[in-house]
């Protein structure tokens, strides 16, 4: 029996919300979406980048960043979205652009792709979703996890460590073994290109890739944490995705810059589904679902209320019994 | 020894589509790409998502579970997290029955 036949569940529900014949016309692909969208998003990127350029040494500097900082971290949206293929119907299409924002929002794409398999087989499932919130979170724990301590943490140990081969034996578990030597030459290549733009701009100008990479990033990450707590934070502990993912209601706006992902349970029921399409998944079944959000605002203060109190899932199931192979991470 | 079994009717697979079929212990998909009939493991290689619920497109039939890829003509794993190959079968359409061999 492989480690992952000893989960003792795995994630279900899309029988309970749509039949395969209803699920077909979801499914299409397009590059048409997939470019526009990019395209919109990276046009935002150049223009917040011009921006903080005509800024720079001024107040106006502090808004700017910030609005340059959340639209580098809304990339998450295309990494994971090309993780699971369906940004455009060309595939080769679908993997440059995957390369391009892991090396921008900085994570390893093949590493990432299982990783984020794993959450999708096991999600909520104790012991077994690499993404899962710490158990028995406290106050600081959500603190650490928003600020992205926990996130720099996991990936630096990534980057540092994968080049050379080690791999974090809690984490070797949702790796094939015919897939190490691929993530340790990925690992080396990225680590090449990273080392090569260190080099570059320490001889030119080390400021450039500071400003408009590095300082944005870790000021970005902490909005897309406090974002991503509500996919899972403070759902149900069980299989059941209706119960164990959120969808929430958002403005438009945000919704767009991330690529529908507000529409989350609708994205783990049917994850074939391009983005493009959530949205219509809702009307088709969003009444079905269990767990629905009414805001970030308000999803993030009930899960601090909760950690705060050491209420809650996190602290309701404890799982002593389960086998435990991954260390507790949020990716 | 190699036996022929009768799987379906060329009527009952949309094009661009797959159904399951279940001969003895074997899992199977018979799918209709441009005009042609073809057999594989219905099983995935991966984590044992049936492949029955995945996506045709451009003769590759994509996992519903992860997302993987496999050329539906030859098994190819085409895309991660699918490493290893699908196991194909022999095809043959008679009188518009679909005929898949089985066995060594
Ligand atoms: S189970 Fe098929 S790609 Fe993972």
């Amino acid at each position: 029996m492989t480690i992952m036949e000893q989960a003792p569940l795995k994630a279900f529900g899309q029988e309970y919300v749509l039949t395969k014949k209803d699920y077909k016309p979801y499914l299409k692909r397009s590059n048409k979406h997939g470019l526009i969208r990019f395209g919109v998003h990276m046009g935002l990127i150049a223009v917040a980048a011009g921006l903080v350029s005509v800024t720079l040494g001024t107040w106006w500097i502090v808004p700017v960043m910030a609005v340059y900082a959340i639209l580098l971290a809304f990339l998450f949206a295309p990494v994971h979205e090309c993780s699971h293929g369906t940004t455009f119907r060309n595939r080769r299409l679908n993997e440059v652009i995957f390369w391009i924002v892991c090396l921008i929002y900085m994570v390893p794409p093949t590493f990432f792709r299982y990783a984020h398999a794993t959450h999708h087989t096991y999600t909520q499932i104790r012991g077994w979703d690499p993404d899962m919130l710490p158990e028995r979170m406290t106050a600081s724990a959500y603190i650490k996890f928003v600020l992205g301590f926990t996130f720099w943490q996991r990936n630096i140990k990534w980057f540092l460590f994968h080049p050379f081969g080690k791999i974090d034996p809690t984490q070797r578990y949702f790796l094939p073994q015919s897939e190490i030597p691929r993530v340790v030459r990925e690992a080396r290549i990225i680590f090449m290109i990273y080392a090569g733009i260190a080099g570059v701009s320490i001889v030119f100008n080390p400021w450039i890739p500071l400003i408009y990479w590095v300082i944005p990033r870790l000021v970005g990450e902490p909005f897309m944490r406090w974002m991503r707590i509500s996919e899972h934070g403070e759902c149900e502990e069980n299989g059941d995705l209706r119960e164990n993912t959120r969808t929430t209601y958002t403005s438009g706006i945000i919704r767009y810059l991330f690529w529908e992902m507000p529409y989350h349970a609708e994205h783990h029921l049917c994850p074939m589904v391009p983005f493009h399409a959530l949205g219509r998944l809702h009307e088709k079944f969003g009444h079905k679902l269990h767990a629905v959000g009414d805001g970030y605002m308000s999803i993030n203060k009930d899960v601090y209320v909760k950690a705060k109190q050491k209420q809650g899932v996190t602290w309701d199931n404890p799982t002593s019994s389960v086998h435990q192979p991954v260390s507790q991470e949020f990716s | 020894m190699a036996n022929w079994y009768k799987v379906s009717h060329v009527d009952e697979i949309e094009e661009d589509d797959v159904i399951q079929v279940d001969v003895d212990e074997t899992v199977l998909c018979v799918y209709h790409v441009d005009g042609s009939f073809f057999a594989t493991d219905g099983i995935c290689t991966h984590e044992h998502a049936c492949l029955t619920d995945g996506f045709v497109m451009d003769g590759v039939i994509e996992c519903p579970l992860h997302q993987g890829r496999f050329d539906i003509r030859t098994g190819k794993a085409l895309s991660p997290p699918v490493t290893v190959d699908l196991k194909v079968y022999p095809v043959k359409i008679e009188n518009s029955e679909i005929w898949v061999q089985l066995g060594e």
